[in-house]
């Protein structure tokens, strides 16, 4: 079964980490990464801050407003995405289990469908 | 106990706008920097990294308040002052922070202060930054900072800026004051004019944290999201802009590979996200310039073309002959030198103490053989205070020119 884990971040707080922190986190992902690999392989998707998020919301008709910034104004932002294999919905949650951390909140959600022909670079 | 990291940027992120509320309801700021204080004391105390309040921007406020009204009370008992109206029902503090937190920095904004003064003062109240912090960003003495801020604090203590919420005119006053010291306070650490031309990259992000607060609470500005980009475009190249003494090395000789890409791609989404809005300005003309050269693989990759273009663009918001300079340089690249030499004649008279007229004019002679008159230019420039690294560069010049006349 493909599963997502969903990471949403307090930015504002992980912006201000000092570089021995920053680095200590970034291990944490290539940790991740390379136990992923080991297995089935991964994908994963690292946002830019959510300032950079424009919105576009119906409207009753015409053309959607757009909308400065990110869909939810909450205190955690979406900031990132990982695709991954796992047996069940137990195991999917063993294998993300060590991603939590302070000022970071993961959702584990189970993928209907994935695909895409989009080449990574440029 | 000591400060965690993560408590601080809680606090950092709070800060401005808890105390632009305080300010506005105790009418205070040494009240409401203590009562601040005293609030980030119980966050130590009370706050764990799972378990912090889904607001602290509100917490903070509420605490601080509650710790101001006290002191007040304290002090009630030896003077006969009247309590301010504490009680009074709330106002929504959401739609109170974006004009308090203005008017916190307006005042920093002092017109008898010098812009570094405005600078400081904004650093210590306004983010605050420990005077020892500021005095090492300007690269001062402790001591001497110390009595700038002191004096620049009575000063602002005694501001007679209204409460009341701003009219549109009034409030793109203020605004058009506070982004001229923050762009002044980037400017200071771009390239500091105090410290003998060394490079202040603390200024430079402390600025950056200033305007990203201004664009947190007024979204729809073009030319705050401008600036906002500008500086990041800027920031990203500074580890390649450093040299080992400290002094600015030029676009053309820095190691691009230094520079931090995911920064500059970032500002390029947001200035993109600005555009859209159709409103230009000055400081998204001029992050639109940073991003062209920031785009550039090499000196030789830069879309010289689209800076000719920025620059003509600028000259209609800032007619000054420094943007017809870069202008003149823009063209000189694209066009050759005889045509950038043609617009660098008429700033000859306003440009004659500018040191890099000259050896902006030395360099498109020597490309044209005139070593005679490249001679010439780089005399002048020499005897215009140029800083050791530019010294050096003009003398090497001025021996190629030699070199050359000889043949």
């Amino acid at each position: 079964m493909l599963y997502s884990m969903l990471i949403y971040a307090a930015e504002e707080v992980i912006d201000q980490y000092p570089e021995e922190e920053r680095e200590a986190l970034i291990q944490t992902h290539r940790d991740f990464q390379a136990s992923l690999s080991e297995r089935d392989g991964f994908v994963a998707v690292q946002l830019m801050p959510s300032a950079t998020a424009l919105t576009l919301k119906p409207t009753a008709k015409g053309p959607p407003i757009v909308v400065d910034g990110p869909y939810a104004e909450t205190k955690e932002k979406f900031v990132g995405i990982y695709l991954f294999k796992a047996d069940d919905l137990a195991a999917a949650q063993a294998t993300v289990s060590n991603m939590v951390h302070p000022f970071t909140v993961i959702e584990i959600r189970p993928i209907q469908w994935a695909g895409g022909d989009l080449d990574f670079e440029g | 106990m000591s400060t965690q990291f993560w408590h601080k940027a809680l606090v950092a992120q709070a800060r401005a706008r808890v105390i632009a509320a305080l300010l506005r309801r105790f009418g205070d700021i040494d009240l409401a920097e203590d009562a601040f204080a005293e609030a980030c004391l119980r966050a130590v105390q009370t706050w764990t990294p799972t378990q912090t309040p889904e607001n602290p921007t509100a917490w903070l406020l509420t605490v601080s308040r509650n710790c101001a009204v006290d002191a007040l009370r304290k002090k009630r008992l030896m003077s006969d002052q009247e309590l301010p109206d504490v009680e009074a029902p709330d106002t929504d503090e959401t739609l109170l922070y974006r004009d308090n937190v203005l008017r916190l920095l307006f005042i920093c904004c002092h017109p008898d202060l010098t812009p570094q003064d405005q600078a400081a003062i904004a650093l210590r109240i306004v983010l605050g930054l420990s005077v020892p912090e500021i005095a090492r960003a300007f690269l001062v003495p402790a001591k001497t900072m110390e009595r700038r801020i002191g004096r620049a604090k009575i000063k602002i203590t005694q501001s007679e800026v209204p409460f009341d919420t701003p009219g549109l005119t009034e409030r793109s006053r203020r605004l058009n004051s506070v982004m001229l010291m923050i762009y002044l306070m980037f400017n200071e650490g771009w390239s500091a004019s105090a410290g003998d031309n060394q490079i202040s990259p603390r200024l430079c992000r402390e600025a950056l944290r200033l305007v990203a607060l201004l664009d947190e609470l007024f979204t729809a500005h073009a030319e705050i999201r401008g600036m906002r980009a500008l500086f990041m475009a800027n920031i990203a190249r500074l580890p390649a802009r450093i040299g080992a003494d400290q002094r600015p090395i030029s676009l053309d000789d820095q190691d691009r590979s230094l520079w931090d890409h995911a920064m500059i791609a970032e500002a390029d989404q947001l200035l993109q996200k600005t555009l859209r809005g159709g409103q230009a300005g000055p400081y998204q003309i001029k992050a639109a310039l940073a991003l062209t050269h920031a785009r550039a693989q090499g000196p030789e990759d830069t879309d010289w073309a689209e800076i000719e273009r920025l620059y003509q663009a600028l000259t209609l918001f800032e007619p000054t002959p420094v943007v017809a300079l870069n202008l003149a340089v823009a063209t000189g690249m694209r066009q050759g030198p005889a045509a950038g030499l043609v617009l660098l004649e008429p700033l000859a008279e306003p440009l004659r103490e500018y040191r890099w007229f000259h050896t902006t004019r030395a360099g498109m002679l020597m490309e044209l053989g005139r070593y005679d008159c490249a001679h010439g230019a780089l005399a002048v420039a020499l005897t215009l205070n140029p800083t050791q690294g530019e010294t050096a560069s003009i003398q090497g010049k001025l021996a190629e020119c030699d070199e050359r006349r000889k043949i």
